[in-house]
């Protein structure tokens, strides 16, 4: 039996499919996963998760979040995932001009409890950051 | 029998604001529909992350220890902190009314309160409560504007300033129905039954029984996940529940506007009566006096 893979992001399911082989981010490495692995529940980072299958292989850009593992399905919860072909130039741009708009607007202001404003910003530039290094790699 | 031109001009008048009305009806409808969407579309998230707590929680009962975490432990509540979710705009119907009359008939002694929305903090104003912070949330309710009042709200429990976090909230039964209800969400105390409760909301979604018969492992520990889900999770629920107030919010005030627009058309028709009659009666009183005026 192939491992069962989920990715569920607040907004909606991204996946549900099968594969032969899952690396994971999580906070202590790459983790590669098999059938039969032991049940475990992680802590993921930003990155790329890789989905392999005999013929192919796909990638996610995932922004953190947490994955369980359990009688070989997958659970990945995080706040935002991508396939990497998915990935838009120009939406990209956008999104981070607008972002870094918002850092400045803050850092400006600096009142307290921006802490975690600014952290989820730093988060989200990141995540901008990753997709544009794989698009500049695909190119 | 009342002027002529002051009966049609009230007609016009009437029509105007009928269109008005059902303009605003439509746009409710459709705003309705994009509510319900993504709080549904969320509903696999909250499952699956509700799911993980409690599997966390599970694996704490087992060793027989107690979870340190300030979101898990009972006590005494001296002090609620409420987050009140209302609408920024009225003509919506009995729906921020009849939250408002909850909260005062509910809520007694020392609570503070988060409000959302420019309804909850007039209320609060209005009725001199103490009021930690208000919040404004867009149409759209993206996660990221939620996230400063959810900062605040945990801040305040984490800090010992409220002892508990309920959330008042028009929650959505149908299309005709929003029932005001307050939640408790902090602290945990019954993670199973609100799994429970989610599950049963999600028909269909019966998960099946993991029979996984392993111990499960934590990476890189159980104390560092603990750390940072259940706040993720309380966020969450939270908007949700956010999302559920907007559709609340949009379907009460695609029914009063509906109404309204009933209202409208029986008004234009009884005028159109009147109208009418006044007419006729011109007419006929003009005949009269031509015909008076031949005899004559």
């Amino acid at each position: 039996m192939a491992l069962k893979l989920e990715i569920i992001s607040p907004q909606e399911s991204v996946l549900s499919a099968e594969a032969k082989e899952v690396i994971l981010p999580t906070k202590m490495g790459e983790v590669g996963l098999l059938n039969g692995h032991v049940p475990i529940i992680t802590e993921l980072e930003l990155g790329l998760l890789k989905l392999i299958n005999d013929r192919d292989e796909h990638v996610y850009v995932i922004k953190g979040g947490y994955a369980q593992v359990i009688s070989d399905t997958i659970s990945v919860l995080t706040d935002e995932a991508l396939k990497s072909t998915d990935i838009d130039g120009a939406k990209l741009k956008s999104q981070r001009s607008a972002l870094e708009k918002e850092l400045q607007a803050i850092e400006k202001s600096s009142d307290e409890g921006s802490d975690n404003q600014t952290k989820r910003i730093v988060e989200s530039l990141n995540f901008c950051h990753l997709q544009e290094r794989l698009l500049d790699h695909r190119r | 029998m009342a002027n002529l031109r002051d009966i049609r001009r009230r007609i016009k008048s009437v029509k105007n604001t009928r269109q008005i009305t059902r303009a605003m009806q439509l746009v409710s409808s459709s705003k309705m529909k994009r509510a319900q969407d993504s709080a549904i579309a969320g509903r696999p998230y909250a499952l699956l992350l509700a799911n993980m707590l409690n599997t966390v929680g599970n694996a704490f009962k087992i060793s027989g220890d107690c979870i340190e975490h300030p979101f898990f432990k009972k006590q005494d509540v001296k002090r609620r902190g409420i987050i009140i979710l209302s609408s920024d705009k009225g003509l919506c119907g009995p729906l921020n009314t009849n939250l408002f009359r909850l909260i005062m008939d509910q809520v007694s002694g020392d609570a503070s309160f988060f409000t959302v929305g420019r309804k909850a903090s007039q209320f609060t104003a209005r009725e001199g409560l103490d009021q930690k912070g208000a919040y404004g949330i867009s149409d759209k309710a993206k996660p990221r504007e939620v996230a400063p009042l959810v900062d605040a709200a945990i801040n305040a429990f984490k800090l010992g300033e409220i002892d508990s976090l309920e959330i008042a909230y028009p929650s959505f039964v149908n299309v005709l129905v929003q029932e005001p209800i307050i939640l408790p969400i902090l602290p945990i105390l019954d993670l199973d039954s609100m799994l429970d409760q989610l599950k049963r909301k999600i028909k269909g979604n019966t998960d099946e029984k993991n029979n996984e018969a392993r111990e499960i492992a934590f990476e890189p520990t159980v104390e560092i996940i603990l750390e940072n889900l259940p706040e993720r999770y309380v966020e969450f629920m939270i908007y949700q529940m956010i999302l559920e107030s907007r559709a609340s919010e949009y379907s009460a005030r695609m029914v009063a506007m509906k109404s309204a627009t009933d209202n409208a058309s029986k008004l234009v028709d009884s005028l159109t009566l009147d109208y009418n009659k006044a007419r006729q009666a011109a007419i006929t009183q003009e005949i009269l006096e031509i015909a008076a005026a031949s005899a004559a």
